[in-house]
């Protein structure tokens, strides 16, 4: 091999990592484009909110955020669940009833722990997940779906 | 060669570093570590790191609040002893058991402002140039109470700042000058019902403290309690607080609404006492009285002792230089007697308290010991040098916000010119502005003295000027100036050829108006030229045709006023006859 054969290589060697670095570079600066776009906030009503602890009902008994369409039921002094008052059939919100809840809208008709029995609507209300924050609060999670009987602990 | 692939190699590493520092910085934001030592500190192990967002339906629209990304505590009780940015907010209303506001309902940015979208620290606290509302810190947050609290009268728990700042208000005599909406209507001055929505907190503040900082060509005085930080910032809090735009109105405010109206104190029975809490701007009982003098007028009480402002003259003697009833007029429209004071008229002021305010004046009794006798010295030092100035230069402490300014006897070739005046200018006065007629204060004697202590400061150089003698030219008198060797004789000056000459010679000073106030005044030095429409002035029997003939034609020694004897005597004349038309005194 010749002096300029060498040369050669050396030049073809450094060409190369510089261009892969670039290249990491640039892929990197893309990834970090793609999170820049990415939404991180919501402008309507936010899918999570906090409740204070010392607003939980007292065992057995409901309460209604109409806002959030949520209704949270105290099932035993430890234990919790919140339930989504959004129609699975077309989204109206839906009453409760003695029964269960009622959907103004079509019929839809859930039991009490919203299992349908009957009307249009094709599959049971919502079960959310309820999670506690520090300094006594809970966050309920109204974009969340868990299978019936998802008791939290408070 | 291979230099140049070193060169580029290491160009491309650092490169490469400085945008994956970026990217890492984008990746890792500065919330991220508040949130870690949060959930470290709470023991929360399933803790969501990421942008906390508390969305306020305002009537002015959604307002995004993020400041809980990095005030994570600011609603739980238990973060009292996290540090910053993680603790407990304190009480907003000290000493109720239970808080009124829900800090996870309304988010921080509704009352402390900074930029509530932002989740950098810089530009969350609006501490960017140009932002219109940075961070409201501690008690400032008070500034927005009244966003939502419709406040009038009566109190609000947690704004004490901002009510001290409604008291001061009225008590440093705000109120004369700016209107806002509902508790003032002073028209002497811009109107702030509206400032908190215009300005920022420190604009506010370098305005009371420094009100040409932002206003090269204001008038508003420098007054004397400016040094007093608590007083700046509770009347800065108040005037952030003022807002046009609310987010609540009359109907849908909170608790802590109350009336618009604001009711003050009113005098019944004129008497000294009620004047003096009036002219100090005090409380009588738990309601305000709208006075305030003192803000601005200094007195010496029988001892002697100086308290009050020194934005306007000095009113110790006052009561015994003036008449009741001048100063009662003097009081509720000063423009009447003097026509370019900055002092704004107190009309809201009734008959009894006006009343009550000349019996102060009227009872304010010190004079400067007579024995032994003071020297003239002396006696120029406590009557006439917060005017005329330690130098007599006419630069007192007050000066600079009277009009017209005090004589600067510093000017030789005025003394020499017009010192036989003076004698009656310190009995007499001079009307038309601030000279008090010293008759009654001052013996013929001390009167003698002072205007030979005036005289004697420049006597060494008055002799430098000699002043041209000239009487004033009636009409059939020979034209002083001959044109085209024709003799013409003088006619009576004519109003309309001594405006065009008016327009033509005078204005650039004197102003198309004549009131002094022409486009190279602002240049001039003092004294700045004299208002023409000043009706007092040109009225007074000292100021006679003569004597504006001789100021127009020679110029008035010691002042920027030059000669004008290019200007044929006919033009002078018409000039007199214009302004003694404008300046006609209709009463």
């Amino acid at each position: 091999m010749t002096q300029s054969d060498k040369m050669k290589r050396r030049e073809f060697l450094t060409m190369g990592s510089s261009l892969g670095l670039l290249g990491v570079a640039a892929a990197a600066t893309g990834g970090a484009v793609f999170k820049y776009l990415m939404p991180v906030v919501t402008y309507g009503t936010p899918k999570k909110f906090k409740i204070p602890k010392s607003d939980l009902p007292d065992v057995g008994d409901e309460l209604l955020f109409s806002d959030q369409k949520v209704v949270l039921r105290r099932h035993s002094d430890t234990e919790m669940a919140a339930l989504s008052l959004v129609c699975t059939h077309l989204g109206c919100t839906v009453n409760v009833v003695e029964t269960g809840f009622q959907c103004p809208c079509h019929g839809s008709q859930y039991d009490i722990k919203g299992t349908v029995v009957g009307g249009p609507a094709p599959q049971s209300l919502a079960w959310l997940t309820v999670k506690p924050l520090p300094g006594n609060y809970l966050e309920i999670d109204t974009g969340s779906r868990l299978k019936e009987n998802s008791y939290f602990k408070v | 060669m291979l230099k140049d692939y070193r060169i580029l190699l290491a160009a491309c590493v650092i490169a490469v570093g400085a945008m994956l520092l970026s990217i890492a910085k984008l990746v890792t934001p500065g919330y991220k570590a508040h949130q870690k030592a949060y959930a470290k500190l709470t023991g929360s192990t399933d803790f969501e790191i990421g942008v906390k967002q508390i969305n306020v339906e305002t009537k002015a629209g959604l307002l995004v609040d993020r400041c809980t990304t990095c005030h994570l505590g600011a609603a739980n009780a238990d973060a009292a002893a996290f540090d910053q940015p993680l603790r407990t907010h304190s009480e907003i209303c000290p000493g109720l058991a239970e808080q009124p506001h829900d800090l996870n309902k309304i988010g921080c940015s509704i009352c402390h402002e900074g930029n509530g979208r932002a989740i950098d620290e810089t530009d969350a606290h609006g501490h960017f140039k140009h932002w219109l509302s940075p961070l409201l810190v501690g008690r400032e947050a008070q500034a927005s109470c009244a966003k939502c609290h419709y406040m009038g009268a009566g109190t609000l728990l947690g704004a004490e700042t901002y009510l001290r700042g409604k008291e001061l208000f009225v008590e440093k005599v705000c109120y004369a000058c700016h209107t806002i909406r509902g508790l003032s209507d002073g028209k002497s001055a811009p109107e702030l019902t509206d400032a908190g929505d215009k300005f920022t907190l420190a604009y506010l503040k370098e305005s009371i403290v420094v009100p040409t900082a932002n206003l090269a060509t204001s008038t508003m005085p420098k007054f004397n309690w400016t040094q007093e930080a608590d007083t700046i910032a509770a009347l800065a809090i108040f005037l952030k607080g003022q807002r046009l735009n609310k987010l609540r109105d009359e109907a849908s405010a909170p608790i802590g609404m109350l009336a618009a109206e604001q009711t003050f104190a009113s005098v019944i029975e004129p008497s000294v006492a009620a004047g003096e809490a009036l002219f100090k701007g005090a409380f009588s009982g738990h309601l305000q009285l709208r006075g305030g003098c003192i803000n601005c007028h200094a007195v010496k009480n029988s001892e002697g002792l100086v308290q009050g402002g020194e934005n306007g003259p000095e009113l110790t003697y006052v009561g015994r230089a003036r008449s009741a009833a001048y100063m009662a007029s003097h009081i509720r429209n000063p423009k009447e007697d003097a026509l370019d004071t900055i002092m704004p008229p107190f009309r809201h002021l009734s008959d009894t308290e006006i009343d009550s305010l000349v019996l102060y004046l009227q009872s304010l009794d010190y004079t400067l010991p007579r024995t032994p006798e003071p020297t003239a010295q002396a006696l120029f030092s406590n009557y006439c040098m917060s005017c005329h100035g330690q130098n007599l230069d006419g630069n007192g402490s007050i000066a600079a916000l009277l009009d017209p300014l005090p004589r600067d006897f510093t000017a030789y070739q005025f003394v020499a010119s017009y010192k036989d005046r003076f004698v009656n200018s310190i009995r007499e006065g001079v009307a038309g502005g601030a000279m008090a007629p010293w008759q009654n204060i001052l013996t013929e004697e001390e009167i003698e003295s002072l205007v030979t202590y005036i005289v004697s400061t420049t006597e060494d150089r008055q002799s430098r000027f000699v002043r041209m003698d000239v009487s004033l030219p009636k009409p059939g008198d020979p034209e002083r100036h001959r044109f085209r060797d024709e003799t013409r004789t003088l006619e009576a000056g004519d109003i309309t050829s001594g405006q065009d000459a008016f327009q033509k010679f005078c204005a650039s000073c004197h102003g198309m108006l004549a009131n002094g106030k022409g486009p190279n005044a602002y240049a001039l030095k003092h004294p700045l030229p004299r208002d023409l429409i000043n009706k007092k002035f040109l009225n007074q029997s000292s100021v006679t045709d003569e004597r504006l003939y001789r100021s127009i034609l020679l110029g008035v020694a010691g002042t920027p006023m030059p000669s004008h004897d290019h200007l044929a005597d006919q033009t002078i004349l018409d000039i007199i006859a214009y302004l003694r038309s404008i300046s006609r005194d209709t009463n």
